[in-house]
Formats: C-alpha cells, structure tokens, sequence
C-alpha cells in the first residue's frame, strides 16, 4: 500500500514536471512568434546637404599667460593676447537616421 | 510450408488495417508539406522600398534587373543598390547594400532574416553594421579582415558578412560596370569538424567493442568532449532548428559550413542506414550535462509504464508542433525550444533560464529528464526508424512477389 502511494507521488512529480515544461515551451513560443519581427536597422554615411547654406561657428581661446619676466625694477610682464578663431561650416546637415 | 520456413520474414501489411503509427506518420507527412507551401508562398520581402535608405539622396528609384539605381532631384545617379543572400543561423539572410558611384558602401540594411532576437541583439550592440559604411567594393569584406567577428553571434554575422559580399559583388558588375575577381571560398576545416569526426568514429568503435568496462569508459570520453567542445566552446549541438532549416531547404554553403553537413548529414545517414542513434547516447551535449548530474545523486531512469505511451506521443506532438511552425512561417530559429544557448552560451531570457533551471533540477532526480520526455530530436528518430521500417517491409514483400 506505502509502495503504490510512493509511485503514485512519483508519478505525480512527474506529470507535474512535464506540464510545468510543457507550459514554459508554450510560453516560449507564444513569445517568440507574437514579438516584433526583429528591428533590421540601416546605417549610411551622411553627406552634408542642405536646401540653404547655414554657418556654424565657433571660437578658440588662446592663452598664454606668462613668457618672461624681468627681476629689475619695473618689473614687466609679457602677455600673449588673446587669439579668437572662427570656423564657418557651410551645407552642414547632421549626420541622419541612425 | 510451415511457418518455420519464413522466420525473417516481417508480418505482411495489411492495407486495409494500416497501424495507427503509420497513419499518423502519413498525416503528418502531409501536414508537414501543407506546412511547407504556405511557409513557401507566404513569404518574401520586396527590397524596392527601402532602396532609398541605403542611398542617401535618391528621390527616384530604376530597377534594372536585379539592380536598383537611386536618382536625385536633377535626375543624376546618386547611387546604386541590391540584394545579396546569405546564410545565418535560422535560415538564409537578405541584406540590402547601397553604394555611391566611387563604390563606396553608403548602406546596409536588412531585408530578410530569421534568427532568434538574442543573435540580433548582439550584433547590434557591437555595432556590427557601422563597420560596413565607407568600405570600398574592392575590399575584402571578412569577417576577421576588415570586419570584426561577434562572440556568440558567428554563423550570423558570417551570414550577414556573405550576403552583403553577395551584394557588393553585384553592384560592382551590374553597378559599376567593374565586375570582381571570382571570390575564393576556402574550405573551413578546422578544429570542431575534427572533433566532430572522432566522436563519430570513437562511437562506432565504442559500440562495435566487446568490452561493457570499455565501452563504458569510451562513451563517457566521448559525452565529456561532446559536451566541452560542441557545447561549451562552440555552442553547436543538433537542434530541431537545423532539422527545420534543412525541410525548409535552407542548406548554408558547404565550404563554411561543413560542420552543419557532417552533423546533420552523419546522424541522418547512420540513423537510415544502420537504424542506429549515432548522435544522443554518445556526444549529445545537453545530454551529458545532464548524466553528470545524474552522476552526481546517483539519479536512475523513471518512466511509469502505464504513462510511458502518454509521454511518448506528448513528446511527439510537441516536436511536430516545432517542425510546422518553423515550416509554416519560415523560421526555423525560433520554433525550436531546447535550452542549449542558455546553458552553453548564457544567454536566454527569464522563461529560458527557469526552463533551464527546472530541467537541471529534474536532471538530480531522474535520468536524462530532457531527453526521455521533451526533446524533439528523439521524435526525429522514431519518425525515421518507422519509416525506414515501412520501407524495409515493402521491399520486402515486393520482392516476395516479384520471386514468385
């Protein structure tokens, strides 16, 4: 009687065991076939192309504080002054899509 | 003629009681063709549309052929694209590439494809595509030259390495006018295909020996390498998926797949010549994961009688559910439901790892829990093994009567 309640718990376990997988294969598939086709990105190098010129523009700072000194009175300071640079980017679009 | 004079001779069919086996086989034959056309017919992606992403600047698209030729605004050609194919892991890849009149490789997009979403997601966050753009169509387009590999996501990225060579090899001849050299494509030999080879031949001599201490002795050493070398450095056991790519005709090109041919090709031609398993009782991978926990409490086999045939036909079923919907939707990589990647490769969501997780568990309990109840691939050979026993019996018989 303590054999057959065993391989009835057994079997049990076992049926359980398969259904708990059976219902994880479903889920699996349910996920796999009801996602979004997977994203197919696309890339190209962008070509700078614009419908009017724009500028860009933007500025450097060079300074150079000290290059000499001079020990007698007076005393001087040399200072390089300041350098401002300005770049003009024309027909610059960003580069798109990705 | 007493009935001792035909002791061989297998039990006529008769045709008006066809078993219930054979029926079955013979339904789902025909379902599996049903399966089959619809996935054949229904399928297909028209790369047309998406020509002007992979051109920048086309606002009018010619096609000439098999080529398409991106105009601008002042109808000058801005460019050119087409499709080339490839294979990947589920099944062959359609890559759209654009290129500009110097040849430079303006965009790459893909058309088709039917690998698992884990194998894209890779490629994408290595960003696989970004090293196409500014190639030039001479180049060799590689992996391992002028293209990086991707860990873990190879037969795709190989896949998506040939079709976009495919391609550019068009648009250089048709495009261009600059046709390339004829692509040498070296056999790949390498290190997996001959390890390959020598768990078939240890098995055959493991099986032909005499010696049970032996043999035992052998088949562990061949289910350790399985399990190391096709599992854990290359992630390549038999799944359900290359049984579904190969029903669905997707055959990859041998001279880079040759491991794909010796697998598949090795375990169907023993199992329909000799009606031997080749395959799950010598170097399985998953399989010998789960001997060595067995091994570990001494697990036996469990299979109730009086559930054994429930068990057997429910295995069954799912497996014929994998093979039509990897049919019938062309996807091959997503119908199958082994739990092969996550353990060999760590990768999988949240249902794979506890799927994982419930069969490791089952795997102290019981013997071989996966193999004897869920894998698809032992449906496979009972579905052979009946039908070459079908054939057998035909002959047979047709033999008797030509005899006479």
């Amino acid at each position: 009687m303590e054999k057959a309640n065993r391989e009835i718990i057994k079997e049990v376990f076992l049926a359980a065991f398969v259904l708990v997988c059976v219902g994880l294969i479903f889920t699996l598939w349910i996920n796999a076939f009801s996602a979004k086709d997977v994203e197919t990105p696309y890339f190209y190098r962008g070509v700078p192309e614009l419908s009017q010129p724009s500028t860009a523009t933007t500025t450097a700072i060079f300074e150079q504080p000290i290059l000499g000194t001079a020990t007698n009175t007076p005393q001087v300071i040399v200072t390089q002054p300041t350098v401002t640079a300005t770049i003009s980017i024309l027909n610059f679009t960003p580069e798109s899509d990705n | 003629m007493n009935s001792q004079s035909l002791p061989l001779l297998p039990k006529q069919p008769d045709k008006k009681n066809l078993p219930m086996p054979r029926i079955i086989l013979l339904i789902s034959v025909a379902l599996a063709f049903i399966a089959w056309f619809y996935g054949y017919f229904s399928s297909g992606t028209d790369a047309a549309p998406y020509v002007p992403d992979v051109i920048q600047g086309a606002v009018r698209v010619e096609t000439r052929g098999s080529l398409f030729i991106g105009y601008d605004q002042d109808e000058i050609i801005v460019g050119y694209a087409a499709t080339g194919q490839g294979h990947g892991y589920g099944g062959p890849l359609e890559m759209l590439v654009g290129i500009d009149p110097n040849g430079e490789i303006t965009g790459v997009k893909i058309i088709e494809q039917r690998e698992t979403p884990g194998f894209f997601k890779l490629l994408l966050d290595k960003d696989f595509f970004d090293q196409y753009l500014g190639l030039k169509y001479q180049d060799p387009l590689q992996l391992d030259q002028d293209l990086d590999a991707v860990s873990g996501a190879t037969i795709s990225a190989e896949g998506i390495a040939t079709s976009t060579r495919n391609a550019v090899r068009l648009l250089a001849q048709e495009g261009l006018n600059s046709p390339l050299p004829l692509e040498k494509r070296p056999i790949q030999f390498g290190f997996p295909e001959i390890t390959l080879i020598g768990l078939y031949a240890a098995g055959y001599f493991g099986h032909k020996h005499r010696s049970s201490i032996w043999k035992r002795r052998i088949r562990w050493g061949t289910m350790i390498t399985g399990m190391v070398v096709l599992g854990f450095i290359y992630t390549a056991p038999l799944t359900i998926a290359q049984i579904i790519a190969l029903l669905s005709g997707y055959w990859p090109d041998w001279h880079n797949n040759l491991y794909w041919y010796l697998l598949i090709g090795g375990i169907l031609f023993v199992t329909t010549v000799d009606a031997k398993n080749p395959y799950c009782n010598w170097f399985c991978p998953f399989g010998a994961f789960q001997e060595c926990l067995a091994q570990v409490t001494n697990a036996k086999l469990y299979r109730p009688r009086r559930l054994s045939t429930f068990f057997t036909w429910l295995q069954r079923g799912l497996a014929f559910t994998a093979v039509l919907l990897g049919l019938a939707l062309r996807k091959p990589g997503i119908a199958g439901y082994e739990p092969f990647a996550t353990l060999f490769d760590f990768r999988g969501n949240l249902i794979e790892v506890v799927f994982l997780l419930v069969i490791s568990l089952a795997s102290l309990m019981m013997y071989r829990p996966f193999c004897n109840y869920l894998c698809p691939i032992d449906p496979i050979y009972d579905f052979i093994a009946e039908s070459r026993r079908w054939v057998r019996e035909s002959w047979q018989v047709w033999k008797k009567r030509t005899a006479k």
